[in-house]
């Protein structure tokens, strides 16, 4: 029931415009892949593309297996959730489910028992007699998603089905698409720019920047161990710090140099930073990892309280280090003021270090 | 500001009411007079109300040769007219709603553009034509004159009701198992049909009310406009109160049936009814 599919070289123009460039991507059977990036990205189209309601320019896609580059989506064996949910108006809750079926000619009583069923697992099945004009966002989304899933696709797409909903409710339809992929295994590619929705929701992230994936990792891979300077700074709240540092090589291993501040790097990088052990490199760090002291003092990096907001269970401070500004969370408790001196202490462990070139990771 | 408020309101209130006086005063005049019979025609001072009420006039009027033959020529005419402008301009406003193509907007406004010459400056070269072609004097003839009249306004009204019924619900449909067509007929279509409609009363009264072309592009097949005018010139004034009358009433009836809708012509949003 779930199936694979593979993008081969996919390339998408609009007129001048590269959408999607020469994308290579596998999303295994019954993954839940996310492709997560900002506005512009291709993310969309790159959906769009395994969908069938855009041509691709070049490439192949294939649909558990079977080519289906020049296929109508019709015939692709896909059932998508559009972000403004595109429920029929003019067409009861119940006829809008049915839709797919009915194109499919399945017979009457399996329709009318396939619609119930997916209602109630969507807990919609009091609002079959209903218009769209008569239901809240929330429920209009339940009923775009049940639409799809009464299809029992080998594949499900999903734009954005999020985004039109206010907070409260997202949380708790984040959930649900996580329990109801669980309960049906369809192999589900899911775009959204919201990087909590992706780590969440995603078996794995598909991060895409200018037409391509800049990294395809597991969510816990994609926020501790970010490829590129781009997804560290896209993903996380706040996103990952930078510093500019000096690599050192000194006795018995290397070493950073912040301003006039030494670190020791762990022995786990030694061989890993190539020959050239005297150059600019950039730091990246998150604010978890970073222990802040209300005092500066001996091997803590020396920096200036800029902003301290207090956030409830934590407080945000932003702080100045040297040229680069950092976000850092404390203990609401720690007392700082704007323009105080404090002193943080960075995990080690946790330390990327990127080209600032290159702008990749090093390790 | 509440003055303000009230202020506003009452000036838009009494500008409304003066534009609908302008506007009725002589529709109500028509109607009374072709209601009226014709002995009390003349009677002055004019009673407000009415003392007596008859349809003589409208009779004789109905009755005279010609009214009839022409009153069926304009049904005819204007359901031609109909069946050319939404068989091209409904296709027409779809593709300017729905596709981005080389030269869109250049169309958009050559569409307008057509309207620019005076239909008087054409007469002389379209009736040559026309003589020419075997189309003069014809209702196949007016109606073509009447599509070519009413087309850029159908183009521009269907533009504006396929925008309003939005793109991903054709996709979503598509996705769905439709092929491009069954999803325009499935989705697009119903969504649009009460607009379309509107616009298919347009463009009827725009052929109904038409008398320049009709007038000169016809010697026998006279259109009811064509007619009447022709026939007015030589009546009694109750006779032209009772023909000016019978003119204005469908497109009256239209725009009381319509007038929900005019909205919606106008490209209105109303993707989510």
């Amino acid at each position: 029931m779930a199936a694979e599919i593979k993008l081969q070289k996919v390339r998408k123009e609009f007129g001048k415009v590269v959408a999607v460039r020469d994308l290579d991507l596998v999303v295994r059977a019954g993954e839940f892949l996310v492709l997560l990036g900002p506005s512009g990205c291709g993310k969309t189209t790159t959906l769009r593309c395994i969908a069938g309601l855009e041509r691709v320019n070049r490439g192949r896609v294939f649909i558990a297996g079977r080519d289906v580059t020049e296929l109508p989506p019709a015939r692709r064996g896909i059932a998508m959730v559009f972000q403004s949910y595109a429920v029929f108006p003019h067409m009861t809750v119940a006829k809008n489910i049915a839709f797919g079926l009915k194109m499919k000619h399945t017979p009457k009583e399996e329709i009318t028992r396939r619609v119930q069923e997916v209602a109630e697992l969507l807990q919609i099945a009091e609002l079959l007699d209903r218009y769209p004009a008569q239901l809240s966002g929330g429920q209009r989304q339940r009923v775009a998603v049940a639409r799809a899933i009464v299809m029992r696709p080998e594949v499900l797409l999903m734009d954005e089905p999020l985004s039109n909903l206010d907070a409260l409710l997202r949380l708790q339809m984040r959930a649900e698409l996580k329990r109801l992929h669980r309960e049906i295994g369809t192999t589900t590619v899911y775009v959204t720019h919201d990087q909590v929705e992706a780590l969440s929701l995603g078996d794995r992230i598909a991060v895409m920047r200018a037409g391509e994936i800049v990294q395809l990792d597991s969510p816990t891979q994609v926020y501790d161990q970010p490829a590129t300077l781009f997804v560290a700074g896209f993903i996380g709240t706040p996103p990952m710090n930078f510093l500019t540092a000096q690599l050192q090589a000194r006795e018995g291993g290397l070493g950073l140099k912040i301003g006039e501040f030494s670190l020791e790097l762990p022995p786990a990088w030694q061989g890993k930073l190539g020959e050239d052990t005297e150059r600019t490199l950039v730091l990246g760090i998150r604010a978890e990892n970073i222990e802040v002291h209300a005092q500066p003092g001996e091997g803590r990096l020396p920096a200036e309280v800029v902003v301290a907001e207090p956030l409830g269970a934590t407080q945000l401070l932003t702080v100045r280090v040297g040229d680069d500004i950092l976000k850092v969370a404390t203990d609401p408790d720690l007392p700082v003021q704007p323009g105080q001196r404090i002193g943080l202490s960075l995990v080690p462990e946790k330390i990327r270090l990127f080209d600032p070139d290159s702008e990749k990771a090093l390790a | 500001m509440n003055f303000r408020v009230l202020r506003r309101q009452t000036w838009l209130y009494l500008g409304a009411s003066l534009a609908a006086f302008w506007v009725l005063v002589p529709i109500v005049f028509t109607a009374l007079a072709a209601f009226t019979p014709k002995q009390d025609f003349y009677l002055w001072p004019k009673p407000v109300v009415p003392r007596r009420f008859s349809l003589d006039t409208m009779r004789f009027f109905l009755n005279t040769h010609g009214v009839l033959n022409s009153l069926l020529n304009s049904v005819w005419v204007a359901l031609m007219t109909l069946g050319l402008t939404l068989g091209v301009g409904a296709p027409a406003g779809y593709a300017m709603a729905r596709f981005l193509f080389r030269g869109r907007e250049a169309f958009r406004l050559g569409i307008l553009v057509t309207r620019m010459f005076p239909t008087a400056l054409l007469a002389i070269p379209i009736t040559v034509n026309f003589i020419r072609w075997g189309l003069y004097d014809t209702l196949l003839g007016v109606a073509l004159i009447h599509t070519a009249m009413a087309l850029p306004f159908a183009v521009i009204i269907t533009t504006g009701i396929f925008l309003g019924v939005s793109k991903e619900l054709e996709e979503a449909a598509m996705t769905l198992g439709c092929s491009r067509l069954g999803a325009f007929a499935r989705v697009a279509l119903p969504l649009a049909l009460p607009g379309l409609a509107a616009a298919a009363m347009f463009t009827f009264v725009i052929s109904w009310n038409e008398v320049f072309a009709a007038t000169i592009l016809t010697v026998q097949n006279r259109t009811l406009p064509a007619q009447v005018l022709t026939m007015l010139r030589v009546s009694p004034l109750y006779f032209r109160f009772a023909g000016g009358f019978f003119m204005i009433m469908p497109a009256l009836l239209f725009m009381f049936f319509i007038r929900r809708y005019l909205f919606h012509m106008w490209g209105g949003a109303t993707a989510e009814r």
